[in-house]
């Protein structure tokens, strides 16, 4: 029997995270499930509050959750010592942060800040040099190797920053809310440099995000809410009988380890779901009833 | 990408906040160097000053005047003592040879019995002395000559001073005949022949005085006119004289090697090393007096001369060494904050820089390089003024030290604090409960820390009460006292962070009744303002302003003190006074009161088999008129003395000489004799008491008491010798106390005046010792408190601009951003000044006691506590200057946000 998500890249099983403000406890996750396979490119969406930001930090490996499993690629998040959480930072997971400022040292060049990472991980200096140059020929700023982060448009901060957190080749990229300081056009050339981290490279990219526009254009979407995987959007591409391709979304709720789903709200609105419903277990699928209509109906037969 | 090319371009950076840090540290070392030398350059001078006050009386003598020209003891002979003195300096020990000056050879005759050839034959009590080269060289001729030669057959040749020769009213030429004494009858009168009239060089009298100290009559002549005795005097002769004269008596001549302590020679280490010295000389006297014939004893009152001397360097040390403490203390705390605020500004980068896998190791490190860099600036700098002002002492390389490795210390250590906990990914607790019991141990911590803080000070505190200053020697600072006023100023603090919040929750229940935002805003920063490190520093830097200000006003005051206890009155004569004297001199402009007394010490007290031995004073008439004046001018003594000793001028007045005196006992004699009826005992003569009263005490400050009161006149009718019942002494309240006293006619007349005494003291060298570093303490630790101020309101700049940003959105006016920083800053200050002003107090009411103040103000009495003064005025002054500090930290306030771009703010959260 194989353990949940073993072939996943990224695996959170029942996460829980309780905040504790003086008195006042919050429950960021309520018992969040997720998978992430290797190789994918995934959006994280949801409104404020819904955990998504409490998510993205534990992947860090900057926050710990109260309770659950979370492990990325080798590393279980709870089980490292001091030493693993600095290798695991070093080498496996890159991060972009949504304020540009925040992601590049301000008085060091592009260049620099790109070789920074390297020299943690003690890469050997010609070595460093050549990835330096790759990397941001790779994300158009090779001509802007030497510039310092004030001498550039938010835009290339934020792919200099990306170019920062590839450094070390790392299998996953986190970037949290990358383009929420760019305007569309900025923000879509940022959203094509981590796209090309994900496809040119190969790296894993996990991205939490407000913008539309991102999400849809990433393979999967996972929605949270409540603290909850609440639902997912996958994307693929379809070529129809004439040759045009299009993209097909389909939204899918999330059943999660211990049996919950969550149903759209629309869907609960529509069909007048409240309190007690009623399930039914059918050849091919599950009917979720309203409790009191249906009895009402009964009667009448 | 190299750390040092990091920290390099981080620093450039961050230049002038780094320059503020270097500058710190050179300062808080300069202070730390300097203070330890200022101080023990005031103990070194004190040193000095005591043996000067000490006189000749502390110098070391040998001397060899024992046994007789014809016993079986071996004795030296001119020559030999002159062969000593040219070779004793090589062999005595180090510590003797570099605090004395050239020995000094004294060889004088007893007082013999002569006729002078002059006016009515008149009769001379002579004294000859040996007049050594290092005299003559001194000597110049009035008249005659200065050279003495051997004298014609049967004479020999002296010379003389000209208050000699006015005492004997001889002249040059004249003839003294000495009569041999009793036991040398056989001997023929000696006749000197006056060649010379001298005088010491001009302006060497001070310098060559140990040249004359064994032969005072030299100069100073016993004049017996309008005296039935015979005139005093001294004569010097040649070395080949000597002979001749000590045939003249049976008694042997005096024999003294004198080596004169040099004042300025001496430091606090050489005054103790000396008196450790002094046993061991005498012990081994024959190791460095090699083959002289003759026995040698050492005397010297060094050890009882400078006993004071030890006190007051004590009582001064520690009081510097609190200041320095201080200073030290407050420097570090403001050191550590102004790393906080460099670390601090650089922790986003910190995260990001852990966050692209630096290591804790190479953060602290490159943390570590930097700090070590700029202390070692900032120490080489504080330590080269220093070098540049003073010698640098051990003890302020010590202290210069610690303030460098606080420095140092401080930016890796919080790097390390606030890193460590970022990136843990420690799993937080999932039970409610044991997320409570969490929170209780984090409390139980902190209440645990407190009650060891607390805990600490009460100890130190109490310990020092107890112990006192006595078991540290002078010159070293004790540890309990620089400690336990940083431990009480800390735990103010500590009290401080519990209690602030009440208040200020009270204020923020008012302000939010209030119209405006203002209030609210105000009241919601400061209640999250509270910080450990500003409250501290602040707390240390009031608390020492308060305490270095409140031991000077309570040294001063215990001078006040002692000038009345030391002089007894605005002025004091020491001189034969007659009843008229008393009175011109009570009559003289701006005295309200005058009296005359005699005072016998050491004499016999007793009831039956009870004695004791007590100061007995004759007083005058007018003396409850001087004991009412002091009380009603100065506060000194109490109106009952005066009451009782008027009580004793009224019964003594009708008293007849068979009945007995009526007298007064101070408290002390009281308690133990209970007899009313006690005997005096002056001389060969008894005198019975009727003991009619007690009086609070007597003039203790320059005798010793306890006090036993007669009246002068009563005792007077007693057929008692005149010089029992001669009025030695002159006391003067007002005023022209000092005018009228040197006024008195008296020739002998020595006039202390308590003014000059009160300014003596007061530019005596440990007092202005202890007031300079404690001035200096004082503008350091205003000057630290004011960048501590400037430090917290800079800490938290960049979040209040955020809020004001904020809030000007939300319509804030631009000119009352600062009254974010006021309400953020000014109840810090205003905690801190209550604190500091609290811990000030407490330090001079706790601790001063056991400093020695008084006994630094010049008090009499060893130990003496000295009451504390809180001065009103000075704790004022400080809450104005915390005003005006609060002012200059908002006009910061003001220019840091004067470039902030509103829309820069709001967006990446501040001004780059």
């Amino acid at each position: 029997m194989t353990a949940y998500g073993d072939e996943a890249l990224i695996v959170c099983d029942s996460l829980v995270r309780i905040y504790q403000v003086e008195k006042i406890e919050v429950q960021a996750l309520q018992g969040l499930d997720l998978l992430v396979d290797r190789g994918e490119m995934v959006a994280i969406v949801g409104a404020s509050g819904s955990g998504k930001s409490t998510l993205l930090n534990i992947l860090s490996g900057l926050d710990a959750p109260t309770a659950g499993r979370v492990r990325v690629g080798e590393w279980d998040l709870l089980d490292m010592s001091a030493k693993q959480r600095l290798a695991y930072r070093r080498s496996m997971v890159g991060f972009i942060w949504q304020q540009t400022a925040r992601n590049l040292l301000p008085y060091l060049s592009v260049a620099e800040n790109v070789a920074l990472p390297m020299s943690y991980a003690r890469m050997p200096r010609a070595d460093r040099r050549r990835r330096v140059g790759d990397l941001l020929e790779v994300l158009g700023m090779g001509g802007k190797a030497h510039r310092r982060p004030k001498e550039l448009s938010g835009g290339e901060q934020q792919r200099a920053a990306i170019a920062v957190a590839l450094a070390n080749d790392p299998q996953v990229l986190f970037a949290d809310e990358p383009t929420g300081e760019l305007d569309s056009q900025t923000g879509g050339a940022v959203f094509d440099a981590l796209r090309s981290a994900n496809t040119e490279l190969g790296t894993t990219v996990v991205i939490v995000t407000h913008d539309a526009e991102v999400s849809s254009q990433v393979q999967r979407t996972v929605a949270i809410r409540d603290g909850r995987t609440a639902s997912e959007v996958l994307r693929h591409e379809e070529v129809d009988e004439w040759g045009d391709a299009s993209v097909i979304a389909r939204e899918y709720a999330v059943l999660d380890r211990a049996g919950r789903l969550q149903l759209p709200a629309g869907y609960r609105s529509a069909l007048g779901l409240r309190g007690r419903v009623r399930l039914e277990l059918e050849e091919d699928h599950v009917g979720v009833w309203p409790g009191e209509a249906r009895e009402a109906v009964s009667d009448e037969r | 990408m190299s750390g040092a090319r990091i920290g390099f371009r981080r620093a450039r950076r961050d230049a002038g906040m780094l320059a503020a840090f270097v500058a710190l540290v050179g300062f808080t070392v300069l202070l730390a160097a300097l203070m330890p030398a200022r101080a023990q350059t005031a103990i070194d001078d004190g040193a000095a000053e005591a043996v000067s006050h000490a006189g000749r009386a502390a110098d070391i003598v040998l001397a060899t005047d024992v046994g007789s020209p014809n016993g079986s003891v071996p004795r030296a002979s001119v020559d030999d003592l002159l062969t000593l003195a040219r070779e004793l300096p090589a062999r005595l020990p180090r510590i003797v040879r570099e605090t004395t000056g050239q020995p000094v050879v004294t060889v004088l005759s007893p007082a013999l019995s002569g006729v002078a050839d002059t006016g009515a034959g008149s009769r001379l009590s002579v004294q000859v002395g040996l007049a050594t080269t290092q005299q003559t060289q001194q000597l110049r001729a009035l008249e005659g000559t200065a050279a003495i030669g051997p004298g014609a057959p049967g004479e020999v040749d002296v010379v003389m001073s000209a208050a000699g020769a006015r005492a004997a009213s001889a002249h040059v030429g004249s003839v003294i005949m000495l009569e041999p004494t009793a036991g040398a009858e056989e001997q023929t009168p000696l006749a000197l022949r006056l060649v010379g009239i001298v005088a010491r060089a001009p302006g060497a009298e001070r310098a060559t005085d140990a040249l004359w100290a064994d032969m005072p009559g030299m100069w100073r002549p016993t004049d017996a006119a309008g005296s039935r005795r015979a005139p005093e005097i001294t004569v010097l002769t040649a070395p080949e004289q000597v002979a001749s004269v000590e045939a003249l008596t049976s008694e042997s001549l005096t024999r003294r090697l004198r080596l004169p302590l040099e004042a300025a020679a001496f430091t606090q280490e050489r005054v103790d090393a000396l008196m450790r010295e002094l046993p061991a000389l005498d012990l081994h006297l024959s190791l460095i007096t090699g083959d002289f014939r003759g026995q040698l004893t050492v005397r010297s009152e060094f050890e009882s001369a400078l006993k004071g001397y030890g006190e007051k360097a004590s009582a001064a040390n520690a009081q510097m060494s609190l200041m320095e403490a201080g200073v030290l203390g407050a420097g570090v705390a403001v050191l550590v904050l102004l790393a906080g605020l460099v670390v601090d500004g650089r922790m986003r980068e910190t995260t990001l820089m852990r966050a692209r896998g630096a290591s804790l190791p190479r953060l602290v490190g490159l943390a570590a390089a930097e700090s070590a860099l700029l202390t070692a600036v900032g120490a080489a700098l504080g330590a080269g003024a220093a070098r540049l002002v003073a010698p640098i002492e051990p003890a302020g390389i010590g202290a210069a030290s610690i303030v460098a490795l606080a420095a140092f210390v401080a930016m890796p250590a919080l790097v390390l604090v606030r890193t460590v906990p970022l990136w843990a990914g420690r799993r937080r607790r999932l039970s409610r409960a044991e997320r409570a019991a969490g929170r209780r141990t984090a409390r139980l911590r902190r209440l645990a820390l407190e009650v060891l803080v607390l805990s600490l000070a009460a100890g130190a505190v109490l310990s020092l009460r107890v112990r006192g200053l006595g078991t540290v020697p002078t010159g070293r600072a004790d540890p309990l006292v620089s400690a336990a006023p940083l431990l009480f100023a800390l735990a103010i603090a500590v009290i401080l962070l519990r209690v602030y919040p009440w208040p200020v929750r009270a204020a923020a229940a008012l302000a939010r009744r209030s119209r405006g935002a203002l209030g609210v805003l105000g009241s919601a920063h400061a209640a999250r303002a509270l910080r450990v490190l500003p409250v501290l520093a602040l707390t240390l830097a009031v608390a020492l302003v308060v305490s270095g200000g409140l031991i000077v006003e309570t040294v001063r005051a215990a001078q006040v003190d002692a000038s009345w206890s030391r002089v007894g009155a605005d002025a004091r004569v020491e001189a034969h006074v007659s009843a008229a004297d008393v009175a011109r001199a009570a009559e003289a402009p701006g005295v309200r009161a005058a009296a005359s007394f005699t005072a016998h010490d050491q004499v016999d007290l007793s009831d039956g088999p009870l004695r004791m031995l007590v100061s007995a004073l004759a007083v005058d008439h007018r003396y409850s008129s001087v004991v009412d004046a002091l009380h009603h001018e100065a506060g000194v003594g109490n109106a009952r003395d005066a009451a009782a000793l008027r009580r004793l001028a009224a019964a003594s007045a009708g008293v007849t000489p068979t009945e007995r005196l009526p007298a007064l006992l101070d408290s002390r004699l009281a308690s133990r004799f209970a007899s009313h009826e006690l005997v005096l005992g002056l001389g060969t003569h008894n005198v019975r008491l009727n003991v009619i009263g007690t009086v609070s005490g007597g003039p203790s400050g320059y005798h010793d008491g306890p006090f036993v009161y007669v009246d002068l006149a009563a005792l007077a009718a007693r057929n008692l010798p005149a010089e029992t019942t001669a009025a030695t002494t002159l006391l003067l309240v007002g005023p022209g106390a000092a005018t009228a006293g040197r006024g008195v006619s008296a020739d002998d007349a020595v006039v202390h005046a308590r003014d000059a005494w009160l300014q003596a003291q007061q530019h005596s060298a440990l007092v202005a010792g202890v007031n300079q570093i404690t001035t200096m303490a004082v503008a350091a630790v205003a000057a630290l408190a004011l960048l501590a101020l400037i430090a917290s309101v800079l800490a938290s700049a960049r979040e209040r601009g955020r809020s004001l940003a904020l809030l000007r959105t939300l319509g804030l006016r631009v000119r009352h951003g600062w009254w974010l920083a006021l309400a953020e800053t000014a109840p810090v200050l205003a905690a801190a000044l209550v604190g500091g002003i609290a811990a000030g107090v407490g330090i001079v009411v706790l601790v001063a006691p056991t400093l020695g103040l008084a006994t630094l103000g010049g008090a009499s009495a060893p130990g003496a506590a000295g009451e504390p003064v809180l001065n009103g005025w000075l704790i004022a002054g400080v809450a104005a200057s915390a005003v005006l500090m609060l002012a200059v930290a908002m006009a910061v306030e003001v220019a840091v946000h004067r470039r902030d771009r509103l829309s820069e703010v709001l967006r990446v959260g501040g001004t780059p």
